[in-house]
């Protein structure tokens, strides 16, 4: 590896993003502690390095004793899972629907683009409480949500991205040889959409995790006693007073994934295509 | 003119019929109304006489028109948390909303402008990164935990403000910064690189030729031409601030709509909530209408696309 290629090297993003992914991943190997167990012998002890702290709880414990580091890495787990699935889903829904409205335009296309303006005429929180109000709370209802948000973006970003590559040479030319739609659309379509679909996903992933934790704030998302970065936060909000670390270091743990996340969208856009600078 | 105008206000008018069928389907998917409706004593004979009234016996085509019908008429409904009129529930709501909403709309605006043109004229430089950094920073954390840490620091640990309410000056400030926070980053990105390109173009070369002072340049040239793109921003960010609205006022307890929306979630007010978002998409749905019409008309190139 030549020093040009490191100094390209995303340093910052994937330092970000690393521990995150790690404690996703592995996370019960990882615990300090098991974060469902309650001990109310301790509750809400400080963190280790202040007046109070117990070196055995690093960052402190919850109202229940429970250790927060614990709880931080198992919501890791719950969160990441959560918005990957969404935003994978909703990629995969916008991305079709996006070739497919470009590509054939007519009234398939105008069926798309009214739905998308549908969607995009409600505020996303909003959006989330509807759906909420029809499916009840819980992990269903966030996936839902999510998917519900981001497939529109997809599909309208891919939609402007087909139209042009529809009237390329190439797209022509397959036609001429004979080529199905399917295989114009998979084999000479897709491919160039890489680039865009790759920027979007990472952006994505940001503002999925936004959502989620807004959505499990408000309590229509991930129930206790589960462990998720939103719900800490809403737990921790009624001991602002006598445990401020509980929303603190919550809060900083969706901050550091949505700055990775945004920060590697950048990188990955300025990487791949200096074009897509307007998603 | 009239072409665009017609057209426009078509696509408009189909965005409302969709905004009403979704509605309609997750008001069917919550349950049946019915049963909020009547006493938990109510026999099978009063039950279904409510579900003719109704028109709940119908099939399901002529339950939206009927649907439709009653909206039109602005009947929403009745609220079951408070047995009024929906319309009433949340009409009381809004003055506070909109008053939350406009603060937080002139802080961004105001703030994400200026700080966006100093970056931009400071291209480079220490200013122009830190205004970078915090725009993208703002943009990573969620609302409401920029709320809760607000009122940790000014209201817990200073006690400069009161944690939450309304009713002062002093309780508006926190919920206002906390609302204005993205906006104001999507805002002040937009305004530097908007203003960067304007700043390049060809007439501002000739301006600087001519010899005219940089802030004329800037001020007076530069910045009506790059102000397109923010001004057209501003608008998608309202819709934004609404939404963002509903977790602010739950955060600061603020007596708005958004706060009724979440209240409503925990009593299972139904009604509530889908006539809310439906008043919501609306207003927003007109509101894009306006701004595109505007737009028509200051920019022919934006008519004939």
């Amino acid at each position: 590896m030549t020093w040009r290629s490191l100094r390209r090297f995303p340093w910052i993003p994937v330092l970000l993003l690393a521990p995150v992914v790690i404690c996703g991943i592995a996370g019960p190997l990882l615990y300090p502690h098991d974060p469902t167990v309650v001990n109310l012998l301790a509750p809400r002890k400080p963190p280790a390095w202040l007046a109070g702290g117990d070196p055995a709880f690093l960052l402190g414990t919850d109202h229940f004793g429970r250790d927060l580091l614990s709880r931080l890495i198992e919501g890791a787990r719950v969160t990441l899972m959560v918005a990957v699935l969404g935003v994978v889903v909703a990629a995969v829904i916008g991305i079709t629907a996006g070739m497919v409205a470009g590509y054939f335009g007519g009234w398939i296309d105008n069926v798309v683009m009214r739905i998308v303006d549908v969607k995009m005429s409600i505020p996303t929180i909003l959006l989330t409480i509807l759906i909420g109000s029809a499916f009840g709370g819980g992990l269903v209802t966030i996936i839902c949500s999510i998917i519900f948000v981001f497939w529109a973006d997809y599909a309208r970003v891919i939609r402007g991205e087909t139209l042009s590559l529809r009237e390329r040479g190439y797209v022509a030319l397959a036609k001429v040889a004979n080529c199905s739609h399917v295989r114009i659309l998979l084999r000479h379509i897709l491919p160039n959409l890489f680039a865009t679909c790759m920027v979007l996903f990472s952006l994505q992933l940001g503002r999925a995790l936004i959502v989620e934790a807004a959505i499990t704030f408000i309590g229509l998302g991930i129930q206790p006693p589960a462990s998720a970065w939103g719900l800490l936060i809403a737990e921790g909000r009624n001991y602002l007073a006598t445990a401020w670390w509980i929303p603190t270091f919550a809060g900083l743990a969706i901050t550091m994934t949505v700055l990775g996340t945004n920060l590697l969208g950048d990188w990955l856009r300025d990487a791949l295509d200096p074009k897509l600078r307007q998603l | 003119m009239v072409s665009f105008f017609l057209h426009r206000l078509k696509l408009a008018l189909i965005t409302v019929f969709g905004v009403t069928l979704l509605v309609f389907i997750a008001a069917r998917l919550s349950g049946d109304v019915v049963y909020t409706l009547v006493d938990a004593s109510a026999g099978q004979e009063e039950i279904d006489k409510m579900r003719r009234q109704l028109d709940l016996d119908k099939p399901v085509w002529l339950q939206y028109i009927s649907y439709v019908g009653h909206v039109a008429r602005g009947d929403f409904g009745r609220s079951i948390r408070y047995q009024r009129p929906v319309v009433e529930v949340i009409a009381e709501r809004i003055p506070k909303t909109v008053q939350l909403g406009l603060a937080a709309f002139a802080v961004a605006v105001s703030l994400g402008i200026s700080l966006g043109i100093l970056a931009a004229r400071t291209r480079g430089s220490l200013i122009d990164r830190a205004a970078r950094t915090l725009a993208v920073l703002a943009q990573s954390m969620p609302h409401f935990w920029i709320g809760i840490m607000a009122i940790l620091i000014f209201a817990v640990i200073l006690r400069w403000l009161p944690t939450s309410g309304s009713g002062t000056w002093q309780h508006l400030v926190m919920p206002a910064l906390t609302l204005a926070t993205f906006p104001m980053a999507a805002i002040m990105r937009i305004t530097r690189s908007s203003m960067l390109e304007t700043l390049d173009a060809e007439y501002v070369k000739f301006l600087r030729v001519k010899g005219l002072a940089e802030r004329l340049i800037v001020w007076k040239h530069a910045l009506r031409n790059a102000l397109i793109p923010v001004v057209a921003l501003s608008g998608i960010q309202l819709g934004n601030l609404l939404g963002g609205a509903v977790i602010v006022e739950t955060v600061f307890s603020w007596p708005g709509l958004g706060n009724l929306m979440v209240e409503s979630i925990v009593s299972r007010d139904y009604p509530v909530i889908q006539s809310g978002v439906l008043m919501i998409a609306v207003f927003l749905i007109t509101l894009n209408f306006l701004v595109d019409l505007v737009f028509g008309v200051i920019d022919p190139r934006i008519r004939y696309n």
